[in-house]
């Protein structure tokens, strides 16, 4: 069977949005575009499934909500790291790092 | 759906329609689609919108209400904080409150103590409401039925009747005690017959109790049980003590046990030995206690003895014709009234902790109204009124809390003065009643007097806050009436009138405690030492030999310098006495009555009624050669003479023991002496030779004109010259032993007095705050009136007026109530009991004089309250005061 680079996203989903949200500030659409711009278009997130990260993230307390004004002049929600979230945010770029390490040595061996 | 949920619903779907509307915008632009087509590529590339918005909502409202939780707790922290920083802002009041409270909760809670260990405690007797104590009740001179120590022929006709589950008699052995290693001592035994453990109940600390063979066995079990005092002093509290051996009177007895400390039932009693009762004996002394029969009460069993005496008055005829035989619950018995007066002295001193919390509150109600522009502050900040309300709720609470636990350890710095108040500690069980504590009962009423009287000053300043608006505070610059006007108003009369009724209350005993002062008692106090002789061999000892041994000690003692006269007596007018009940009045209206009779007992050593300082009305005292040979002589009192032989001349009659029948000896009455105040309300009394009776315990009274310690200090040593074994039980000064019998009498003026003078302190302080509380807040409108003419004179003319109607109706109101209280107070208060007890009661109610005297009292006393705040209100300057807005 295929896994496309697609399938192997939903375990990461979390740490993803944590991370696109570490420079500033972005409502739900923003981090979408975020996402298929920074992976040059290989990985799009379902938009459910986004807003349904946001909220677990805002259940534990990594990221707060915030309604505000978008760049198009519109009302929009907000969503920003806690401190909690950006030291979360480290913890699964470790992890991360060590595991793609790892499994990269594995595949790449003869 | 709650207004919540519909919220986060509503929500979820903007937050949604703004992303698709965002992706819709790029798609047309990036793509060139047309506005139809982008919408439904963004929708389908989105998913599931319905589900997404229940989720998103759903995870919305869980979070909303999990924050309003924790902002909740948080709140109620922050508001305790809030209430402690206020309070220390501004620490005068909060400390003043504190102590207020702390005084008033400290000094109800000891009150409490009393009246708890005095009504509530159980006695130290297994199920002790089910213990009557046996009297036999014959008839006093005036009518009124005077009960006494039963006999042992009375106890043997109840014991045989079967009306009781047991019974069991108790009498005063007072015995010599060697052995242990000490000196010898005579100590106050006590002979118990059959069924004393089964009837008392009580289980040693030590040991074991008799067994019934013992108690049957009486005199030949020798065995002895220790009082705990006894076995502390002599064993140091040693636990071998028990299955040692002592000897009483020379006779070996093994101690089987201790019984529990502060156990001295009958008084004075140090050691119980089982005893021999002769139901021949009709001699009244044993102390009879009885357990009531299963599913009987105390009337029931009346009744059974009503039957029961009739059948001994018909089988003994010549000593129970008409005696009756009454049951007394222990208790009663114990106390008589002294709990109905710890039940006043609680009233009174709850009436002061009222009048403080009327202060408090009138105090706190000025301070929620004086800070009315900081709170309309935090209003504007978002605080509602319930929140005001709560804020003040928890400041008082909190000095409530604090000051309640300052009174619990007042209290406890109160308890030993209050026992004071109870009955005297050598009465019996006076040690248990006593011991005063802060149990569990007494912690639990401070607890709930402190919650009381903290709704009671907590409440009305808050109410004020849920009613008024804080809002106007700011608008009018606070300066408009505030409704809580007549609420103090209310306030300050309600004190005013509960100063009345503790004053009154007050003056009551005051007054009848000067006239039990000044009434003359008919006898001595001053100048005389008295000291007590105990003879534990008395009941073999011939009186002769007595009356010579206290000869020689007197001659030694009277050789002394300073010494006007020395004499002796078995029993004095302060100390227990002994009485017969019936006698026979040759040819006086009593004997033709053919009733019982009775009379104090006095047996007198040669030159009594000159050293102790009595006056003789008629005839003359008995000559020592009289008392010596144990002639047949007598003096009577002044009430006995007018009892027996009214309007005549009682010398040369002749009066006896016993009725009629009995075959006893006429004694000749040579003197009549003036009536002396008798400590138990019988004031017939005998003066016979102390030559016919061997007493167990005599007196000897020393008149000195001369310094008193030195004379004191030479008795003991003049006893032992003339015989070495002779103990020497106590030594004092006849002042003294009287100022010990009526030390209640003392303290119960003095206790009310300083709780009224108490309560009027604090009414005065509140008068005074509100007064110059309320002329501080009318300034501008006498201001405006002084602007218009009205001299300064007016102006404290006007102020006083007003307080004058204030502390008027608080007077009329509190003379009513006075006059209510003492009416009830003198019925609470009959029947037989000690001290202040009496005065309150046959002292009578107060005359128009005592309440004119009380109302001129609070009056001018409010009076100068008001004077201060109303010169200042005269002294205002009206421009500057109007400047002032």
């Amino acid at each position: 069977m295929t896994k496309s680079p697609q399938d192997l996203l939903s375990g990461s989903l979390d740490a993803l949005v944590l991370k696109s949200l570490q420079g500033e500030p972005r409502h739900g659409y923003a981090i979408s575009r975020w996402v298929r711009a920074r992976t040059e278009g290989v990985l799009t997130i379902e938009d459910t499934a986004l807003y349904k990260a946001l909220h677990r993230l805002a259940d534990r307390g990594w990221v707060r909500a915030e309604w505000g004004v978008s760049e198009r002049g519109r009302r929009a929600k907000y969503y920003e790291l806690t401190v909690e979230g950006r030291r979360a945010l480290d913890v699964e770029m470790d992890v991360w790092r060590t595991f793609a390490r790892a499994v990269g040595r594995v595949l790449e061996s003869g | 759906m709650g207004d919540t949920e519909r919220r986060a619903r509503r929500e979820a779907r903007e937050e949604i329609r703004v992303h698709l509307e965002m992706r819709v915008e790029d798609l047309v632009r990036d793509e060139g689609l047309p506005e139809e087509e982008a919408w439904a590529r963004a929708r389908a590339e989105f998913g599931d919108v319905e589900e997404a918005e229940r989720f998103m909502a759903r995870r919305q409202v869980r979070r909303a209400r999990r924050e309003r939780r924790a902002w909740r707790r948080g709140a109620a922290l922050r508001d305790l904080r809030l209430a402690l920083r206020s309070l220390r802002r501004r620490p005068m009041l909060p400390v003043v409150v504190v102590l207020t409270l702390a005084l008033g909760i400290g000094a109800n809670t000891a009150v409490y103590s009393l009246v708890d260990t005095l009504a509530f405690r159980p006695l130290p007797f297994h199920d002790g409401d089910r213990l009557v104590r046996m009297r036999d009740a014959t008839v006093r001179p005036d009518g009124e039925p005077w009960l006494y120590n039963t006999s042992a022929r009375s106890y043997d006709v109840l014991r045989e009747s079967g009306v009781f589950a047991s019974i069991t008699a108790q009498r005063y052995r007072l015995l010599h005690l060697t052995g242990a290693g000490e000196e010898p001592v005579s100590v106050v035994g006590i002979g118990v017959s059959r069924d004393w453990v089964e009837t008392l109940g009580v289980a040693p600390v030590l040991g074991r109790d008799f067994t019934p063979e013992e108690e049957s066995a009486g005199r030949h079990a020798r065995v002895v049980l220790l009082g705990h005092a006894l076995w502390q002093r002599r064993y140091g509290g040693d636990a071998s003590a028990v299955g040692s051996t002592v000897t009483l009177d020379g006779e070996p007895f093994t101690v089987v046990g201790v019984m529990p400390p502060r156990f001295n039932y009958p008084y004075g009693s140090e050691l119980w030995i089982p005893d021999d009762f002769d139901p021949s004996d009709a001699s009244s002394g044993p102390n009879v206690a009885a357990r009531l029969l299963p599913g009987e009460d105390l009337a029931s069993t009346q009744r059974a003895l009503d039957v029961v005496s009739e059948r001994a008055a018909a089988a003994y005829p010549d000593t129970h014709r008409a005696i009756r035989f009454v049951a007394v619950p222990q208790r009663v018995d114990l106390l008589g009234n002294q709990p109905r007066f710890g039940w006043v002295l609680l009233a009174a001193v709850g009436f002061l902790l009222l009048i403080a919390c009327a202060n408090m509150a009138n105090l706190l109600l000025a301070r929620a109204v004086s800070t009315r522009r900081e709170r309309a502050v935090h209003t504007a900040l978002g605080a509602s009124r319930g929140d005001h309300a709560r804020r003040l709720l928890l400041e008082n609470l909190t000095m409530a809390l604090v000051g309640g636990a300052l009174g619990v350890g007042i209290a406890s710095l109160l308890l030993h003065p209050m026992a004071a108040l109870s009955i005297p500690a050598s009465s019996s069980l006076g040690a248990f009643f006593t011991d005063l504590r802060l149990d569990g009962r007494v912690l639990g009423f401070a607890l709930a007097a402190t919650g009381i009287t903290s709704l009671l000053f907590g409440v009305a300043p808050a109410l004020h806050m849920l009613r008024t608006d804080p809002m106007s505070a700011l608008r009018d610059g606070g300066r408009s009436g505030d409704g809580a006007g007549a609420t103090r108003r209310a306030l300050v009369a309600a004190e005013v009138a509960l100063s009345v009724v503790l004053l009154a209350g007050a003056t009551l005993l005051v007054r009848d405690y000067a006239r039990l002062q000044a009434t003359d008692p008919g006898y001595a106090t001053q100048d005389r030492i008295v000291a007590s002789l105990t003879f534990p061999d008395a009941g073999a000892r011939d009186p002769q030999t007595t009356y010579r041994f206290m000869e020689e000690v007197a001659a030694r003692v009277a050789a002394q310098p300073g010494v006007a006269g020395v004499t002796w007596v078995n029993h004095l007018p302060v100390t227990d006495g002994s009485v017969t009940r019936a006698i026979t009045a040759e040819g006086g209206p009593a004997s033709e009555r053919n009733e019982l009779v009775l009379a104090n007992l006095r047996g007198i050593g040669p030159g009594y009624f000159t050293t102790m300082g009595m006056r003789l009305l008629r005839g003359r005292a008995p000559t020592e050669a009289e008392i010596g040979d144990r002639d047949p002589v007598v003096v009577i009192s002044g009430a006995a003479a007018e009892h027996y032989w009214p309007g005549e001349d009682p010398i040369g009659r002749r009066v006896r023991f016993g009725l009629e029948t009995a075959s006893s000896q006429w004694l000749r009455v040579v003197g009549v002496v003036a009536q002396a105040r008798e400590e138990w309300e019988l004031a017939d009394t005998w003066y016979v030779p102390a030559t016919m009776s061997a007493p167990e315990r005599l007196y000897m009274v020393v008149h000195t004109d001369g310094p008193v310690a030195g004379v004191a200090r030479a008795i003991r040593p003049a006893v032992w010259a003339v015989d070495p074994d002779q103990p020497t039980e106590r030594v004092v000064a006849f002042g003294d032993l009287v100022g010990e019998t009526y030390t209640s009498e003392r303290m119960g003026p003095l206790v009310v007095g300083s709780f009224a003078g108490v309560g009027l302190l604090l009414a005065v302080l509140g008068i005074y705050g509100v007064v110059s509380y309320t002329v501080r807040r009318s300034t501008r409108e006498l201001g405006i009136r002084m602007a218009l003419g009205a001299g300064a004179a007016g102006v404290r003319a006007m102020v006083l007026r007003r307080a004058a109607k204030l502390v008027g109706t608080g007077l009329v109101v509190g003379v009513v109530g006075a006059a209510t209280v003492t009416r009830g107070l003198a019925s609470f208060l009959t029947g037989r009991g000690r001290a202040a007890v009496h005065t309150l009661a046959e002292g009578g109610r107060l005359g128009p004089a005592d309440y004119v005297l009380v109302v001129v009292i609070l009056g001018g006393v409010a009076l100068l309250a008001c004077w201060l705040p109303a010169r200042r209100a005269a002294r205002l300057e009206p421009a500057t005061v109007l400047r002032e807005e």
